[in-house]
């Protein structure tokens, strides 16, 4: 099926009434959710997961990837206007937003921001459609091996890019791989940590491990954090619409940051907060204004914002294409997917063409919806700001147990979430990035299984990895990671006599 | 030699804690060879790397100074008490009304503000029954009798 074909037969699946109910749905949902300070596209997308369970997959998917870039997008009106980044991608445009409000210029802000995510979105959207085949071409003559190495080279990388040192990534990974581990193993049949309890018998799903590390443990942490919640003003239309120098110096910066943007996002491993980072730290690099850059500079908020936006789209082609997630929240989307019965990886697009090119029509779709929706209602996002976080908390936590509760009907799995949920917050206050963990998580049962294949096939010789040019590639590729990540902080520390580095 | 890094330093104890943990809990399963790994080879091997760097993160730790981090004691029991009754409430009572219980336990965290609290409560317990019982006919049991 050439590209036209493939287009309309996802406009058409994407414009039934159903998806595009369900999309409007999501983005407005995903906007309202990203915008509550701290709680961002990972919780939304965990917190209305159930609700999608009864639904069709196409319309299931359609309206979770709404609520995921829909969040992406809330999140920036928080940091804007209150200093306080609704997901972790928007924490680079706190830099210049929240300057700019503070100057009075907080609808030009928002009003940049849409229009830079928009522009990143839809350019993510079109590296998506040329080049997600093309990927999932390379990615069918994978064997075992090269899954393996590629799913290793992703979580490195997951390891290597977060905050923090490197060694606490890898400590995360590794504790998401163990915990996958959890239930009846599929190739022996033999029950491995479940304690007797048959519930664990099928393992922990992925939305109690989201939703207690996430969900639960930023509660506790938010609780009583009470920030007094500053005078935002009233935001007319008429103030929103930046100065025509605004507008030329914002065009170049958006333009490279969604070409950043789309390059990162499609690395497995790496995400969006990566990208909306390295968009803003290129862009001040080569600016000639990068003296104001903190101080408010609209480039300094058009940059990051069209960058996580790209990014938030094309992270859907490791996903779709290889089945492999590109962040953390692509890996609950995946485990959405495998909860609908769709295995992706290369196949969905030849035997799920609907729901594949459906998506990517829906994205679209659901970019122009946002677009449309957040210029009238940028006025009530900030009105819902000013709701104290002591009455946020207390609807959302019946939900998220609501939510788990009716996974299975176990409240052995409420339980589960709350102990992982206490877990997650001294993994916290200890300063590891939860990320990592869901990632390897979802990621653990394919690489052992692909592991335990290879070593089938290449006789317990573990060279046998390198025996082919692609998975030695990229191999080769991680352990460079690796070492970059571990060495690089430690030669920074040699050149700085005395200095007390965050790193290893 | 008092000079620690004591965030880190209980960060990797509690590591090679865990890692400790399912090392020995899974020390039961069958290895396996090199050439048809067994149920126990990944999450052993996975184990030893977490003891290993645990242990790197405690010797890291060494390196340098740095505060030991506080425990809010307050919001954490708060959560751990919500949710709890939230489990026990719906035993006996359904999923709706551990929805009121649990949102008015968790109010308790801060003092006073208690009318909005119940409000809050109360609309929650209806958007819950709305969504989850009227809207999407969840078969669980939404009420229950404890008698």
């Amino acid at each position: 099926m050439g590209l036209v074909d493939n287009l309309y037969l996802g406009f058409e699946t994407a414009f039934s009434f159903v998806n595009l109910f369900y999309c409007f749905l999501g983005v407005t949902l995903g906007t309202f959710i990203g915008v509550l300070p701290g709680i961002g596209a990972l919780a939304a997308v965990s917190v209305l997961m159930p609700v999608t369970f009864y639904m069709e997959p196409t319309s299931a998917l359609v309206m979770l990837a709404g609520v995921y870039y829909g969040a992406e997008y809330g999140g920036s009106t928080a940091s804007i206007l209150l200093n306080l980044p609704g997901t972790a991608s928007n924490a680079v445009t706190c830099l210049d937003g929240y300057p700019m409000a503070q100057q009075g210029r907080a609808g030009v802000a928002l009003f940049a921001t849409t229009i830079a995510s928009f522009v990143g979105g839809t350019i993510g959207i079109l590296v998506m459609m040329l080049f997600a085949p093309m990927i999932a071409d390379v990615a069918l003559s994978f064997q075992s091996a090269e899954y393996v190495a590629i799913m290793l080279l992703g979580l490195i990388a997951a390891a290597a890019i977060t905050q923090g040192s490197t060694i606490k990534g890898l400590i995360m990974i590794a504790l998401g791989v163990i915990l996958s581990t959890v239930g009846v193993d599929a190739h022996s049949g033999t029950a491995r940590y479940t304690f007797g309890l048959f519930e664990l018998y099928d393992g922990i799903s992925v939305v109690i491990i989201a939703m207690g590390l996430f969900g639960v443990s930023e509660m506790i942490f938010a609780i009583l954090a009470v920030h007094s919640n500053t005078d935002t003003g009233k935001v007319p239309l008429r103030s929103m619409l930046p100065t025509r120098d605004e507008v030329r110096r914002s065009v170049g910066p958006t333009l490279r940051g969604s070409a950043v943007g789309s390059a990162v996002g499609a690395l497995p491993g790496t995400g969006v907060t990566l990208a909306a980072f390295l968009a803003y730290a290129s862009e001040k690099r080569i600016s000639p204004r990068r003296k104001l850059f903190g101080k408010g500079a609209v480039e300094g908020v058009t940059s990051p914002e069209s960058a996580n936006n790209a990014a938030a789209q094309t992270a859907f082609i490791p996903t779709l294409s290889l089945g492999i997630p590109g962040s953390a929240t692509m890996a609950l989307l995946l485990g959405a997917m495998m909860i609908h019965g769709i295995a992706p990886g290369p196949l969905v697009m030849t035997e799920h063409p609907e729901i594949f090119w459906g998506l990517i029509a829906s994205f679209w779709i659901g970019n122009v919806l946002l677009l449309v929706l957040n210029i009238p209602l940028i006025g009530v996002w900030v009105r819902i700001l000013r709701i104290p976080y002591r009455y946020l908390y207390l609807g959302i936590l019946p939900l998220i147990c609501v939510g788990v509760f009716s996974l299975r009907g176990s409240l052995l799995d409420v339980g589960l979430m709350l102990i992982i949920g206490v877990f997650g917050y001294l993994l916290r206050l200890l300063a590891f990035e939860p990320a990592p963990l869901l990632i390897a998580f979802v990621l653990g049962p394919m690489l052992e299984e692909n592991f335990r294949r290879t070593m089938v096939l290449g006789r317990g010789d573990l060279m046998f990895f390198f025996a082919n040019p692609i998975s030695a590639t990229l191999l080769v590729l991680t352990g460079v990671i690796l070492l970059w990540a571990i060495l690089a902080p430690l030669i920074r520390l040699r050149s700085r006599p005395g200095g007390a580095e965050e790193g290893e | 030699m008092r000079r620690a890094d004591i965030r880190d330093l209980l960060g990797g104890l509690l590591i090679v804690a865990i890692g400790g943990a399912f090392l020995i809990v899974g020390s039961s399963l069958r290895f396996g060879t090199a050439e048809r790994i067994g149920p126990g080879f990944f999450p052993l091997v996975t184990a030893v790397i977490i003891i290993g760097l645990g242990g790197l993160m405690i010797a890291l730790s060494f390196l340098r100074s740095g505060a030991a981090p506080r425990i809010s004691w307050r919001p954490l029991c708060v959560v751990c008490a919500s949710i709890g009754v939230f489990i026990v409430t719906t035993i006996y009572l359904g999923y709706v009304p551990a929805v009121f219980m649990t949102v008015v336990t968790a109010s308790l965290a801060e003092r006073g503000h208690t009318v909005q609290a119940l409000a809050v409560a109360c609309l929650m317990t209806l958007g819950i029954w709305l969504i989850f019982d009227f809207g999407l006919g969840l078969q669980l049991p939404a009420f229950r009798s404890p008698f």
